[in-house]
This record gives C-alpha cells, sequence and structure tokens, in this order.
C-alpha cells in the first residue's frame, strides 16, 4: 500500500494536469474574490436588493455557479468565514475536483499503464486504495489553497475590514466540505473506473455540480410523493454536490449533521463498488 | 523432477457464447524461451492476461513454482508483462515510467533504471518525452518496464511489433542475453514466426482457443527435418525396394505417400528400383519445413497466423 501511495504521489507531482488545476484554483478564488468585490460595489451603488441571498433548501438552490454577496458587507466587516463559505459552496472548488480526479483516475486506464501493474498486486484493494488516498490528499490541497488564495486576494482588496470572527467555524466549515467534495469525487472515482472515460466522469460530475441534478431530482420526489410514504423526502437533500451547496458554516444543525452523514455515506458507498468493480473485472 | 515454472490447468476463458481459451494445459519449465504460436484471435493474447493477473479465467487456472490460487499471489511479483501496447505515461520520460513501476513494486535499487534503459537501447534518451517516441523505442521502453523487479517469468505479447530488423535482432539479442546469464523464463507470443523460431526453445501451438500441441525445439527440428517425400501407386512394395537398397529410416505416411530421412541425395536411383519392380513413382521431392510450414500443415493451411 505504502509503495503504490509513493508511485501515485509521483505521479501526481510529475503530471501537468495537477499543477494546471492547483494554477486554476488560485486563478479562481482570486478571480471570485474579485467578483464579490464587484458585487459589493454594485450593492454599494444600486441597492442590496439586486444581490441574491445563500441558499438555505434545495429549491433555492439555482443553476449554474453562482456565489451569493451578503449585503452587509457593503459597510460592514466582512468575516473571512463566510467570504470564503460562499465561494467554496458557489461549486467552483467541486468543478476542478471533479476534473482533476476524472483525469488522475481514468489516465492509467487510457494509456494502459495499469497493465504494467496491475497483476502484482492480486485482489486490486490496494491499486483503488492508493488512487482513492491521493484524490484525497489533492482536494485536501486544493480546499486549502483555495482557501488561503481567498484570504490573501481579501486582505489586499478590503484590509482591516477583512476580519477572522470564528476561526473553529471555518475550520468545521472546511472538514464538513472536504467530507462532501471527497464524497462527490468518490462518485467520479467510480464512473470513471467504470467507463474509463475521463470526458464521461467529468461531464457527469460537471452537470451536476452546475446543479442539472435538481431537476431529475426534483422528477423522482413527484414520483415518491405518489406512493403511499409518511412524511415528505427530498433525494436532493441525500447528494453530495447539493449539500455543498447547502452546508454553510451558520448552517442548521441538522443540515450540517447531514451534510456529514452524506459524504461519508458518498465515499464509503462509492469507493466499495470502485472497488468491487475492479476486483471483478479484466483488465482491458 | 516437476520443474516447471509455471503450468496452467485446463485454463477456459469464456467470453458470453464464445470461448476465448478452451481447456489449455501450458507447461513452461525454468529457463525456457516459450513460444506461444496463433493466428490473430487464436486466444494467445487472452492465456497471456490470465498468467500475468489482467483476466480471471472461467474455468481452471494456473501454478507459479508450484503455487497455485491464492498462495500464488505472493509470487505474482515475480512475472513481468508486456501485453499488446506497451502502456506508457506519454508525458513523462523514459526513466520516469520505470521509475513509477519501481516505486509500485517497491524496489529501492540503485542505478537500476539505467540498467534497464541500457539494456533495452535506450540509454541515450534522456529527458525526451515517450510522446515523442517511435513505435519500435516504446516497444522496447515496455520490454523494459517487464524487467523492472529482476523478474523470473517475462510474458511478452508480440515483442517485435512494429521494431526494424536492425531492432529486432537487437532485441532477440537481449533476450537470449537475459535468459542465459540472468535465467529468465520468457513466455513469447508472435505471430512472426520465423523470428519466434530462431529464439525459441518450446513451443506451444494454439488453434481457435485450442492447445493443439507442445513441443521442444528439437521434436520440431526432427518433425521438420529434410527428407524424400516419395508418391508410389504401391506403398508396400516400395517399403520393399527401399529396404532391399538399405533404407531403412523412413516412415508411411499415408496410402500412398512416405517419407525418407536418409540419403536424401539417391531420388534417381530409387525411382529406377521402383520402375524395375513395376512400381509408378507419382511423385518425389526434397522437403525442409520451417515452423510456419509447420503451424500451418498443422492448423489446416490458411495462411494469416
Amino acid at each position: 500500500m505504502y509503495n503504490l501511495i509513493r508511485m501515485n504521489v509521483y505521479r501526481l507531482t510529475h503530471s501537468l494536469s495537477t499543477w494546471v488545476l492547483l494554477f486554476f484554483t488560485v486563478f479562481m478564488a482570486v478571480f471570485s474574490v474579485v467578483m464579490t468585490n464587484v458585487d459589493i460595489e454594485t450593492m454599494r451603488s444600486e441597492g442590496p436588493e439586486q444581490i441574491t441571498d445563500g441558499a438555505t433548501s434545495t429549491e433555492e438552490i439555482q443553476l449554474g455557479i453562482t456565489v451569493a454577496s451578503d449585503p452587509s458587507w457593503v459597510d460592514g466587516v466582512l468575516p473571512v468565514e463566510d467570504v470564503c463559505a460562499v465561494q467554496i459552496q458557489s461549486g467552483i472548488l467541486a468543478l476542478l475536483c471533479v476534473i482533476f480526479t476524472a483525469i488522475f483516475v481514468t489516465a492509467e486506464q487510457k494509456n494502459g499503464y495499469i497493465k504494467n501493474i496491475a497483476g502484482q498486486f492480486p485482489g486490486r484493494i490496494r491499486l483503488v486504495m492508493g488512487k482513492f488516498l491521493i484524490v484525497a490528499l489533492q482536494i485536501l490541497v486544493m480546499l486549502l489553497v483555495f482557501t488561503l488564495t481567498i484570504v490573501l486576494a481579501g486582505k489586499i482588496l478590503w484590509g482591516s475590514r477583512f476580519q477572522l470572527e470564528d476561526a473553529l467555524l471555518l475550520i468545521r466549515f472546511l472538514g464538513i466540505q472536504f467530507l462532501l467534495h471527497l464524497g462527490f469525487c468518490s462518485l467520479i472515482l467510480l464512473l470513471g473506473t467504470l467507463t474509463g472515460s475521463s470526458a464521461a466522469a467529468m461531464t457527469v460530475g460537471i452537470l451536476l455540480t452546475c446543479g442539472l441534478g435538481l431537476p431529475i431530482y426534483s422528477l423522482i420526489n413527484r414520483g415518491l410523493q405518489s406512493l403511499p410514504v409518511p412524511g415528505s423526502f427530498d433525494i436532493g437533500s441525500c447528494m453530495a454536490e447539493v449539500n455543498i451547496r447547502l452546508a454553510g458554516p451558520n448552517a442548521a444543525p441538522d443540515i450540517l449533521q447531514k451534510s456529514v452523514g452524506v459524504g461519508f455515506l458518498f465515499t464509503i458507498i462509492f469507493l466499495f463498488l470502485t472497488i468491487w468493480i475492479t476486483r471483478k473485472r479484466d483488465i482491458r | 523432477m516437476n520443474n516447471h515454472l509455471l503450468t496452467t490447468n485446463h485454463l477456459t476463458k469464456q467470453y458470453g457464447r464464445h470461448k476465448a481459451v478452451d481447456n489449455v494445459s501450458l507447461h513452461i519449465r525454468q529457463g525456457d524461451i516459450y513460444g506461444l504460436i496463433g493466428r490473430n484471435g487464436a486466444g494467445k493474447t487472452t492465456i497471456l492476461k490470465i498468467i500475468s493477473g489482467l483476466a480471471a479465467p472461467t474455468e481452471g487456472g494456473f501454478s507459479i513454482f508450484g503455487k497455485s490460487g491464492r498462495d500464488a499471489a505472493p509470487f505474482m511479483s515475480r512475472i513481468g508483462t508486456l501485453i499488446e501496447n506497451p502502456g506508457l505515461y506519454p508525458n513523462m520520460t523514459a526513466a520516469e515510467n520505470l521509475k513509477l513501476k519501481a516505486l509500485a513494486m517497491g524496489i529501492r535499487k540503485k542505478n537500476q533504471i539505467p540498467e534497464l534503459l541500457e539494456t533495452v537501447g535506450l540509454k541515450d534518451v534522456g529527458r525526451k518525452k515517450v510522446r515523442n517516441f517511435s513505435l519500435g523505442m516504446k516497444q522496447r521502453l515496455g520490454i523494459a518496464l517487464a524487467l523492472v523487479g529482476d523478474p523470473d517469468l517475462v510474458v511478452l505479447d508480440e515483442p517485435i511489433n512494429g521494431l526494424d530488423p536492425q531492432g529486432i535482432a537487437e532485441i532477440r539479442e537481449t533476450l537470449f542475453i537475459l535468459n542465459r546469464e540472468r535465467h529468465i523464463t520468457f513466455l513469447i507470443s508472435s505471430h512472426i514466426l520465423e523470428e519466434l523460431s530462431k529464439i525459441a526453445t518450446r513451443y506451444g501451438i494454439i488453434h481457435d482457443g485450442v492447445l493443439l500441441e507442445e513441443l521442444d525445439r528439437e521434436e520440431l527440428l526432427a518433425r521438420c527435418s529434410e527428407r524424400i517425400q516419395l508418391k508410389t501407386s504401391d506403398t508396400r512394395g516400395t517399403c520393399t525396394v527401399l529396404e532391399d537398397m538399405g533404407i531403412t529410416r523412413y516412415k508411411v505416411v499415408d496410402a500412398d505417400t512416405i517419407h525418407i530421412f536418409e540419403r536424401l541425395d539417391a531420388g534417381g536411383e530409387i525411382t529406377m528400383a521402383l520402375a524395375g519392380k513395376n512400381i509408378r513413382t507419382l511423385g518425389i521431392a526434397v522437403k525442409n519445413e520451417n515452423l510456419e510450414d509447420y503451424y500451418l500443415n498443422l492448423t489446416g493451411g490458411e495462411r494469416h497466423v
């Protein structure tokens, strides 16, 4: 296992896509902060009603990548944790994580390198775990780079108005978001392994990140409502990409608890399925 | 004593209703250069994939160093493979591709990568990315990858594909050296039978997923040796004539054909002797088969091996 992790770290650090995506992580963080500043200036000149507030339920989520700005930021303090949260909850980081996972996971299947090593690891669990741990590591790195870049860019743009009010809140938020991003990327790991196509895995991931799964979840919900099931069930709230948008630092405790559960279950279920498929299938 | 490094035991692989490999039992001894011969789609690659641990058999199995099933798992790292096209990272150098496999296998031996590059004739490629390699260079790098970790058995599927004549000769020489000096056993599939006949010490002939024959180089040479192929109207009478002439090394092949393995220059004399006994000679020729002829005769004579 240790050997495979070393191999995958070597592959990660020698892969152009890793550095390109890290560059885009920094770029998108700076771009997001700049756009938030534009929003604040717009609110200042045209009034706060121009900008929508953040989503607190599945129904309020908008399609596409949207960053919600708080009207109180116009003249007041900009809390670091809130500014970071709106950027991460927008799905920009999830988008980059999806692209990375799809490329990284399918690379050795596409170029056939897997044939050189798969036979040496009967059972193949270690092959999947090696890749999964590197995906987890890279998501963590991208999350930290994204957050730190936002902090730096925010400090430059807003100076002393940009303050960290509650470090623990920020850490808890980042922890939950890491789990959700990892769960979501575990789905991409499965899709990449299943199809062997980075394009297919990436497309599904991008569409889901942009909220295009919501109409499907809505249809499923309607179907479920017609069944004699007590209470209301929202399948969307059980999806990792939806929870990425809902689990803000100040979200209700039940939402946060659910997000932790969803992230954890997504990771376990899709990792297990990926291992199962890899074990069962012949290497092509 | 059983000195087989690898044996397959009624190996079968079925895709839907099609049996790609049907009840194949190979016997590969330590030190063999085993040539697996068969036309495209005969099942060679499937067998090699199963032995390399890339595909699971539908029935049967294989044993390596006398161990099979789960007991064989620790020995799978002793198998180096090059199956179909070499699997390489195009944006990495040759050394980086080798380093990846060395890391995966936990090999910390210094100088292994430069040595391997030298072994396959790629020591001067420097920082050149694999995407800029020729097909032959990629094939050599694929062989180098199969050699990472000093394996006991190297499985090579069409290793000389894409190589120029000089490259083929170099690879052949490399395989010879590795076999003789490092005692590496090779299992090689190829459709270039002439090349295979130059290095293989043992052959397995496979056709439509079925192993037709396994034979040593010596057996093959004996079967392909020079002989007079004589067709007459009376084989019984011909045998009497041959023995009267002192010819004893002959074999009746069918109702009108006899193969004579001595006095290959006595064709005229035999014809005259047969005529003297009123036996008609329907045909007489000196024959010398090569591996390809032998394979084609065995599998029904169609070309496109």
